[in-house]
């Protein structure tokens, strides 16, 4: 039990062998999904803790004076993005969860509306807000 | 887990399974469900803030209604986060005692998060 992963297998390479696997759509979209809930969380608490700290501050001006900046916009794109790519992919997360949607066709559909459909929502998103 | 981790008892019954991923994974999937549907009045929220006077962020969060969701949301996207941050932190480091110290920094920062937040909503609430 105490043994360490390398004690065990020694040298031998460990499944799944990335460099000769090749690049699905279902395995693609499955790192991305745990890549963008990475990227989520430590943007949400920038964001909470931005919030926190501005809050106690009582919205000083002189504080708000650095959000201003355009290059704040560039992270908020990327969060919007993994925020509606984890809600869409979450969701086909949970069609499968039901027992839904399993054969090859309908997961590589679903996979690819998923991308279609986020892509769509960041630009209908920022265009809503822009205009 | 670390044998060090564990009662005498729950050692001498053996390994077994974890007794509680089953809670873990049904946790994860209604925390997901409830974010799903605070996700559309999030979008309507952000799109009534940004752009605006940081007065007008102001009135809008004193409304009740507004707080009340927003701090479910908070609290709620916190708890799924720390679910997969933990599966991550399992599957990604393979040494235990690094493991299971990312994941209680981990679980202490959740929770001093959420604590600050929701003092921070109640403060809003006086301004």
């Amino acid at each position: 039990m105490t043994k360490t992963k390398q004690e065990i297998h020694g040298n031998r390479p460990i499944s799944p062998h990335l460099t000769i696997y090749k690049k699905q759509i279902s395995s693609v979209l499955s790192i991305f999904h745990r890549a963008t809930g990475v990227g989520l969380f430590f943007g949400l608490s920038a964001l909470v803790w931005c919030f926190i700290i501005l809050d106690f501050n009582e919205f000083d001006t002189k504080y708000l004076e650095y959000f201003k900046c355009n290059i704040f916009k560039i992270p908020f794109i990327l969060i919007t993005f993994a925020w509606f790519y984890h809600l869409c992919n979450g969701v086909r997360h949970l069609i499968w969860d039901s027992g839904n949607c399993f054969s090859i066709k309908a997961i590589n559909f679903t996979g690819w509306l998923v991308v279609v459909c986020s892509i769509m929502m960041t630009i209908i998103f920022w265009l809503g807000i822009i205009f | 887990m670390s044998d060090k981790l564990t009662t005498d008892l729950a050692r001498a019954k053996g390994v077994g399974s974890a007794k509680s991923g089953a809670k873990h994974w049904l946790y994860q999937r209604v925390t997901a469900i409830i974010l799903a549907i605070c996700s559309v009045w999030l979008i309507f929220f952000i799109k009534c803030i940004i752009g605006r006077d940081i007065s007008h962020f102001v009135a809008i969060l004193q409304k009740p209604y507004n707080i009340a969701i927003i701090g479910i949301l908070v609290i709620v996207s916190f708890y799924h986060s720390m679910l997969g941050m933990n599966v991550v932190i399992e599957d990604y480091i393979s040494c235990i005692k690094f493991r299971i110290g990312l994941i209680i920094v981990l679980q202490i920062f959740c929770i001093t998060t959420i604590a600050f937040f929701v003092v921070a909503l109640f403060h809003t609430q006086l301004m």
